[in-house]
């Protein structure tokens, strides 16, 4: 699981063109909207879209995201056992 | 058209250094096939979170555009004029290039927002949290005159006070040989993109000095006389095609990069008058200057 927490941590970086911040910047566990890193609603539909192009999942909405971006942790719990690549 | 024009306050980020005008005395002369824009520094002037989403394009607007406010001391700008001959080419060809290889689907809603040519004058918008007038002109190598036409006729019109003109292109090396031809001039001066923002105002802040009067812009299409329109400006100095690609390269910005190092050679008393003339294909664009 850790393992995915630090390339799930790299591809939102990327994704995100987080490009003053490292992994190690990321708490896996703080909220990934409002008081922890701050994204926004675009935000969200990049990582659905990270979601879909590197693990092949595919989210109905953005509503359905709500708890699964809730932190770093939980993006690797759901990618875990929903991923089909 | 009685009422004075001043431009308050230029800014630009080109191939020359950045930010300033300094280099008046001995600018750089691009040369080779491409050259691209010396970048500033863009920490002091905006946080990473509102870095991420910014392209290149965006950081350059936005930069010289807060510079040219902060200069002018007008405050908020009452209208934004913006010129984008190519407008927000890198997003647009990466938006095109992903609908071609995912195939229409999982496509970045970040390079679809982004990739609109008027993308740019409403990130400057929101950026000054101005709510006035809002236009962007796509005219290729006259979208800078066409920005500044309305912004003139707009301030002599007693319609706004003041504005923000400016013009902004981008072109990564990546994509220079594809785009870059429509930019037009003789291949002796290299491709090039560059960001240029002019505080224009029909008054003078108390405690300001303006740098020069705008006294005239003009558009010509086809012209017949233009040598009998230019003569007839009686200008000191006049300054053409030549002169902004020798100092900027080739873009759809060089003549409004041309109208910030003119401004500043009125300004300080190099010239008392300068008529700008940028020909572009059909149309020519006449932009005059005069000591304030």
């Amino acid at each position: 699981m850790e393992e995915l927490i630090l390339e799930l941590k790299t591809k939102i970086l990327e994704a995100l063109k987080l490009q003053d911040m490292a992994p190690e910047d990321i708490d896996a566990d703080a909220p990934l909207f409002k008081d922890g890193l701050g994204l926004d609603s675009i935000d969200a539909l990049e990582l659905m879209l990270l979601l879909e192009k590197n693990y092949g999942i595919k989210l109905k909405s953005p509503a359905e995201g709500k708890e699964i971006f809730k932190s770093v942790r939980t993006m690797a719990e759901y990618v875990s056992a929903n991923r089909i690549k | 058209m009685s009422k004075d024009v001043y431009i308050l306050a230029v800014s630009q980020i080109s191939v020359q250094e950045p930010l300033t005008l300094d280099w008046l005395d001995d600018p750089l002369r691009p040369s080779g096939r491409y050259a691209p824009c010396r970048e500033p520094d863009f920490r002091p002037f905006f946080t990473p979170m509102q870095a991420r989403r910014m392209g290149p394009l965006f950081k350059r607007a936005a930069a010289v555009s807060r510079k040219v406010v902060e200069e002018a001391g007008t405050g908020c700008p009452e209208g934004i004029f913006t010129g984008a001959g190519l407008g927000c080419i890198a997003n647009t060809w990466d938006f095109l290039e992903s609908m071609c290889t995912a195939g229409e689907e999982a496509l970045s809603p970040t390079l679809f927002m982004q990739s609109t040519h008027n993308t740019v004058g409403s990130m400057i918008a929101m950026d000054a949290g101005c709510h006035g007038y809002n236009c962007t002109y796509s005219q290729d190598g006259i979208s800078f005159e066409s920005a500044m036409l309305d912004a003139f006729l707009q301030i002599c019109g007693d319609m706004i006070g003041n504005a923000l003109a400016g013009v902004h292109e981008e072109l990564p090396e990546r994509l220079a040989a594809f785009v870059g031809k429509g930019a037009g001039g003789p291949c002796e001066y290299p491709l090039s993109e560059g960001s240029a923002a002019l505080m224009l105002s029909g008054s003078v802040p108390e405690g300001k000095k303006a740098m020069c009067r705008l006294s005239d812009v003009r558009i010509l299409h086809r012209p017949s006389n233009l040598d009998e329109v230019v003569s007839a400006y009686g200008a000191s100095s006049v300054l053409g095609n030549d002169f902004f690609y020798s100092l900027f390269g080739r873009s759809f910005c060089s003549s409004g990069l041309g109208a910030c190092a003119a401004a500043g050679m009125v300004a300080s008393g190099r010239v008392p008058s300068v008529l700008l003339v940028n020909v572009s294909g059909p149309d020519a664009g006449l932009v005059f200057l005069e000591k304030a």
